[in-house]
């Protein structure tokens, strides 16, 4: 098996079955990777597996075999947590990683996102601090600064 | 997890995943969404997972003269990506799966193979009568959905059997997809609906899902008086009271449901 | 004190009132903070439990013997091998105002989801699998599941032992399944009933829900390397924990450090103390560090719960609008265990007949009741959000009685700025409550700003259709306290260092709030500093003062005027030094940016601290201060809901959803704005979607995120957040508090937009469409 996590190229020696989420928090020591519910349905673990957002607690690490993967450590979004940031988007941040993970990879596809658009690329991560809608405004306003610099 | 223990084997073409098939207690995984849930709570004696999912073939759609075969490991978001133009109720159905990381990893193999009555992707793959492709070591066979899937979870899938494709004849036709659901994302649905009408016959199929041990089929015509075909959907659709909704609840949504669809046609 | 200061008017704080940026929110955004499950202590080992299957068993035998010869089993803890000491699980004030009816390992199950046992392994999996194998022998009783028929002739009695009790003097008769009971009366509510023009009386029911922090609850346990105890846990009350822990372990709090790491949300779950215990227990026992993490059915399950409670409102009402009687009867279903079952229970009353404060006649009738279910604690709201379903409606049905609007209905009967309640004396915590006059009131201006946003009378009483779809307005006024009055106390400390920047010790809990924000601004803003120049630190037992933690609404307001109180402490000793170095008097001097100025001169905070530290009559610039309020001054608000009603499908969708609040000045608007936008969508999410299903053993059957279901960013409606300014004299800075109000509205605001549209009236939650499609259906045929 060879996986890269964050660029760097990992060749794991433990099972396959593995699930991806306990390697990256427990043998890599990446805990920004959060599990929140171990089903898939909260988004708390949610890092890119070929720059998509997949659940990392219903992948198994033999799934990743000769994939990149990019957790919240290696995402490097300086906008996006400034966003987030100014706005008030984060209060618990135990959901934080998970959407800036989701919201990194759907800006990267839709540089110029309507609201709704926001709201469903965050539809998979569950947050019960913010009501979303400070986390949908960082968002928004992420893609704003974005095109200004382009 | 458990399930560390399983042995982990790749499959990168269909002819690995026979070779591993027929080691006792191996299972086929393809997104894993629904078989990592399940094992969580359920430990089992499977020795082997068997990932299908690298491999190119189960991964491919194709879409001529008026039918679309897809490969059984195509994503939920491939298919909202792929089908938006050629096959509409898909796309649709797909839209209403999970959320994104689900749907960027759930398969519309595996939401076949599970078999649950409430899976997003089976009224529209009942509606239009769609065909599995099996295949394994020796032979290769072709069935409908609907006699394939026989109850929650139950299906006629044989030992060393890879589902392989998904094939569709899609006619011209007029359709409604509905789901209802508690709240709008990451819902298994309360009820959902996919209502076609051939343009060429007239002939109506209506596929209720979460209404029934399968997904519930009735079919009429254009023709027909729409009170009556209301009262065959009352008879026919038999929910069952869970902790989504009540059963009464869920047979008026189908009765309703039915009706928005036969009205507007 | 400087002219030029109070010049500036409108923005005489530097700090405070200033939406400053989170200070922990880069380090949570990037992954690097830490909660408690990211500490990597070599050596772990890991808890897993058995919880009971029956809701009512008592144990005849547990049998080890094959989960111990499991490879990897270090350590099982059952009811055989721990001590029995009582105690309340509710993480409060000592002593509590609950029942010690809890003890680590009972041999009397009362659940599905007590603990049978706990396992200390290797690895989650293998203590999962030693659970599997222990064996246990029940004698199943008979299980109480309707909380209506606990006290009545026959029913199972679930707490017997004569061990139970209060640690303080009050009524307790588990004998007839009751935790708690209130009587409180004012004037003569069966007379004023007579008086009256019009009579009602109307029975609501509230549901079970959990409080869902994305984080399940954990702790890691370890012993230091002088032997120490060092707990770090997951926690919104640090210091109760090392009180109940040495008392339950029956060791000396000296021995013992809790450490409270970043917390992944509470809402009033993570005050309660029931898992620290054991974990330190496995690590006394056997020297291994020790870790419990929960799972999410583990959370469901196990952990605490909103009580449900059913809400009788008997009340009368003039011809000319006055309110006149009014009479809360409520009864609580504490679930197993009576965590907060009396002042959850109070506050039904405590804090929401004040609002109606002109009615001469008021009773408060409560009683909580035990039965075989999950149990309740805590929760955002805290009874208060289970009475306001009711009396948020009833005020509906008696202003469309009497024919007048109900925005007017309710500024006709709302309690005033000046005003008081003969209830805030009567009904406390646990005791008495204490007198006080409401000194700031923001509720009328609150109401006019919602009129405005939704567009009331545009839309009241027209039941617009569109799309068969029926549109309604409907709104509630709400009020909640800012902590508890001579209970809650909050310390800080604050030191200077040579830079001029200032270290912030505070015992405040931040769970996720942002208090350690809030905190650093008002400090900044007493001693005329930045908040970069505050470094702070919360929450370690051995290196922060005390602070009872956080809950209550109390942190901004109790906590607040303790740092402010030390952060005054702080600018009179850097003032003495600066005087002392220039000659100047202190009268002559000010602090203004970072500097002490005079006349014609000015010296820097770090020319003046690194003087005090190293130059003469050397000593540390430092002060402590503690803080109790004598009051608690209740914030307002007025939430606002317009409903689409689907009369095909009786499906509901919220098209505008608005919230004015009250809540003093707020020290960080946005991060209020973040609370009051949380509270009213978990408040929706509540009302509408989030439901406890149990089977017929009493166990819950959708104990996963993909049943119970909260609400998604795309389920959000349009939501209008406005923060309506007052100043309350007695907080720090003019504030108040704003955490728990706005989960109170959305339940009657949305009820009664939804009578607004298709004229049904919701008696229960949760408000699924099937249950209006019902009504619906019933009031038309």
């Amino acid at each position: 098996m060879k996986i890269k996590v964050n660029n760097i190229l990992y060749e794991p020696k433990v099972s396959g079955s593995m699930r991806l989420l306990d390697y990256l928090r427990n043998e890599l020591k990446l805990t920004g990777t959060k599990e929140g519910c171990g089903e898939g349905e909260c988004g708390a673990c949610t890092i890119l597996l070929n720059g998509k957002p997949v659940n990392s607690c219903l992948i198994l690490l033999g799934q990743c075999d000769e994939k990149e993967i990019i957790t919240i450590e290696g995402l490097n979004e300086p906008e996006l947590t400034k966003s987030f940031e100014e706005v008030g988007a984060v209060q618990c941040g135990f959901c934080t990683p998970g959407m800036m993970i989701s919201s990194s990879a759907f800006l990267e596809e839709n540089p110029s996102p309507t609201k709704e658009e926001v709201k469903t690329c965050i539809s998979g991560n569950l947050c019960r601090c913010t009501g979303y809608k400070k986390i949908e405004e960082a968002i928004m306003l992420t893609a704003d600064k974005k095109k200004l610099v382009k | 997890m458990w399930y560390e223990q399983i042995n982990f084997i790749n499959a990168n073409k269909i002819e690995d995943v026979f070779g591993n098939l027929d080691k006792p207690n191996s299972m086929i995984i393809a997104g894993g969404t629904d078989i990592l849930v399940r094992l969580k709570n359920h430990k089992n004696n499977i020795k082997h997972f068997i990932n299908i999912n690298n491999i190119p073939e189960l991964k491919q759609i194709e879409y001529s003269d008026n039918k679309i075969k897809i490969g059984s490991c195509v994503t939920f978001s491939e298919l909202l990506n792929k089908t938006w133009k050629i096959f509409p109720p898909l796309f649709e159905a797909a839209k209403t799966l999970a959320g994104p990381q689900v749907r960027n990893t759930a398969t519309i193999g595996g939401n076949i193979i599970n078999a649950s009555p409430a899976g997003d992707s089976l009224p529209v793959l009942y509606a239009f009568d769609a065909e599995l492709k099996f295949q394994a070591k020796t032979y290769s066979r072709i069935i409908k959905i609907k006699d394939f899937i026989i109850g929650p979870g139950k299906t006629l899938l044989k030992n060393g059997e890879l589902l392989t494709q998904i094939i569709i004849n899609i006619p011209k036709y007029d359709y409604l997809y509905k789901k209802f659901g508690t709240r709008k994302s990451l819902a298994l649905s309360k009820v959902s609906f996919c209502g076609v009408k051939l343009r060429k016959t007239g002939n109506i199929v209506m596929a209720f899902g979460a209404s029934g041990p399968t997904i519930i089929v009735v079919k009429t015509n254009i023709t027909d008086d729409i009170d009556k075909i209301l009262k065959i959907v009352d008879k026919t659709v038999s929910p069952i009271s869970d902790q989504r909704s009540d059963a009464d609840y869920r047979k008026y949504l189908c009765v309703e449901v039915a009706r928005d669809f036969l009205e507007n046609l | 004190m400087s002219q030029k200061i109070k010049n500036l008017g409108k923005y005489k704080y530097r700090s405070v009132g200033k939406s400053v940026e989170k200070i922990d929110s880069i380090s949570l955004s990037t992954g690097k903070a830490k909660f408690f499950a990211d500490y990597i202590i070599p050596d772990t080992a890991h808890v897993k439990f058995l919880y009971s299957k029956h809701a009512h068993a008592e144990i005849l035998s547990i049998d080890t013997t094959k989960a111990e010869k499991i490879d990897g089993v270090i350590y099982i803890l059952h009811h055989e091998n721990t001590e029995q000491i009582p105690h309340t699980t509710a993480g409060q004030g000592f002593p509590e105002p609950s029942p010690y009816d809890s003890v680590m390992f009972d041999k009397t199950m009362r659940f599905v989801g007590d603990k049978v046992a706990a396992v200390l392994a290797e690895t989650p999996e293998i203590a999962e699998e030693a659970c599997n194998k222990i064996k246990v022998k029940y004698k199943i009783l008979p299980a109480l599941f309707d909380y209506e028929i606990a006290s009545d002739k026959g029913s199972p009695i679930i707490h017997c032992e004569k061990t139970k009790k209060y640690p303080i003097p009050i009524p307790y008769s588990p004998n007839l399944n009751i935790a708690a009971e209130v009587d409180i009366n004012i004037g003569n509510l069966e007379e004023g009933l007579s008086e009256s023009d019009y009579y009602f009386d109307e029975t609501f029911y509230t549901h079970y829900s959990s409080h869902a922090m994305l984080e399940p609850h954990g702790v890691i346990t370890y012993l230091d390397e002088t032997g120490r105890l060092v707990i770090i846990t997951a926690t919104q009350v640090p210091f109760h924990v090392r009180r109940i822990c040495a008392m339950v372990l029956n060791i000396p709090i000296k021995q013992i450090r809790v450490i409270k790491p970043r917390i992944g949300g509470g809402f009033g779950g993570k005050q309660e103390v029931f898992l620290e215990y054991i974990a330190a227990l496995f690590t006394l026992k056997t020297n291994r560090p020790a870790k419990i993490s929960l799972s999410r059915k583990d959370v469901f399950r196990s952990s605490r719960t909103r009580h449900p409670m059913r809400v009788n409102i008997r009340c009368g009402v003039k011809k000319n609008g006055h309110i006149n009687a009014f009479c809360i009867d409520a009864l609580m279903n504490t679930g197993a265990y009576g965590s907060h079952a009396l002042t959850v229970l109070s506050n039904a009353g405590s804090k929401v007949l004040p609002l109606i404060n002109k009615a001469e006649h008021q009773r408060f009738i409560g009683k909580s009741v035990y039965t075989n279910l999950p149990v309740g604690g805590a929760y955002r709201g805290y009874g208060a959000t289970q009475s306001y379903f009711a009396v948020g409606q009833v005020m509906d049905i008696m202003a469309r009685k009497l024919n007048i609007d109900l925005i007017e209905f309710y500024s006709q009967n709302n309690i005033k700025k000046g005003e008081t309640s003969p209830i805030f004396e009567k009904l406390g915590e646990g005791k008495e409550g204490v007198k006080m006059i409401v000194e700031s009131c923001g509720l009328e201006e609150c109401i006019k700003k919602g009129v405005e946003a939704i567009d009331w009378y545009a839309k009241r009483d027209k039941q617009i259709e569109k799309n068969n779809k029926v549109h309604g307005v409907g709104m509630v006024c709400l009020m909640q306290g800012s902590g508890i009055p001579r209970i809650d106390m909050g310390s800080a400390y604050i030191k200077m260092n040579e830079d001029g920047s200032f270290n912030l010790h505070i015992g405040a809990t931040d769970i996720g709030t942002g208090s350690d924000t809030i905190l650093a601004q008002i400090a900044a803003e007493a001693i005329g500093t930045d908040i970069d120049e505050i470094i702070v630190l919360s929450s370690d037992t051995d290196l922060t003062p005390f602070d009872v933690g956080a809950y209550a609404s109390s942190t901004t307001y109790i906590s607040g005027q303790a740092v402010r109180k030390c952060g005054l402490k702080i600018k009179k000793q850097i003032l003495e030094v600066a005087s002392e170095i220039t000659n100047q008097n202190i009268e002559e001097l000010e602090i203004l940016n970072k500097k002490v100025q005079w006349n014609n001169g000015s010296l820097d905070f770090s020319e003046i601290c690194s003087y005090a530290l190293y130059t003469n009559n050397q000593f540390q610039i430092q002060a402590t201060a503690s803080n109790i309020s004598n009051t608690s001054p209740p914030p307002f608000s007025a939430h606002f809901a317009e409903v689409a009603v689907d009369k095909e499908t009786g499906e509901i969708e919220i098209i505008k959803y608005v919230t004015t609040v009250d809540c003093g000045t707020a020290i960080n608007p946005k991060l209020a704005e973040g609370q009051v936008e949380g509270a009213v969508v978990n408040g929706i999410s509540w009302a509408l979607t989030e439901e406890y299903r149990f089977n017929k053993q009493g166990g819950m059957i959708n104990a996963d995120f993909g049943r119970y279901k909260i609400y998604t960013s795309i389920d959000i409606p349009n939501m209008e957040t406005i923060l309506i300014p007052t100043h309350e004299p007695t907080g720090p800075y003019g504030a108040k508090s704003v955490s728990e109000i706005a989960i109170n509205g959305p339940g009657p605001a949305i009820a009664n937009a939804i009578y607004d549209a298709i004229g049904v009236r919701i008696h229960s939650l949760p408000i699924k469409p099937e249950k209006i499609l019902e009504l619906y259906n019933k009031k038309n045929n």
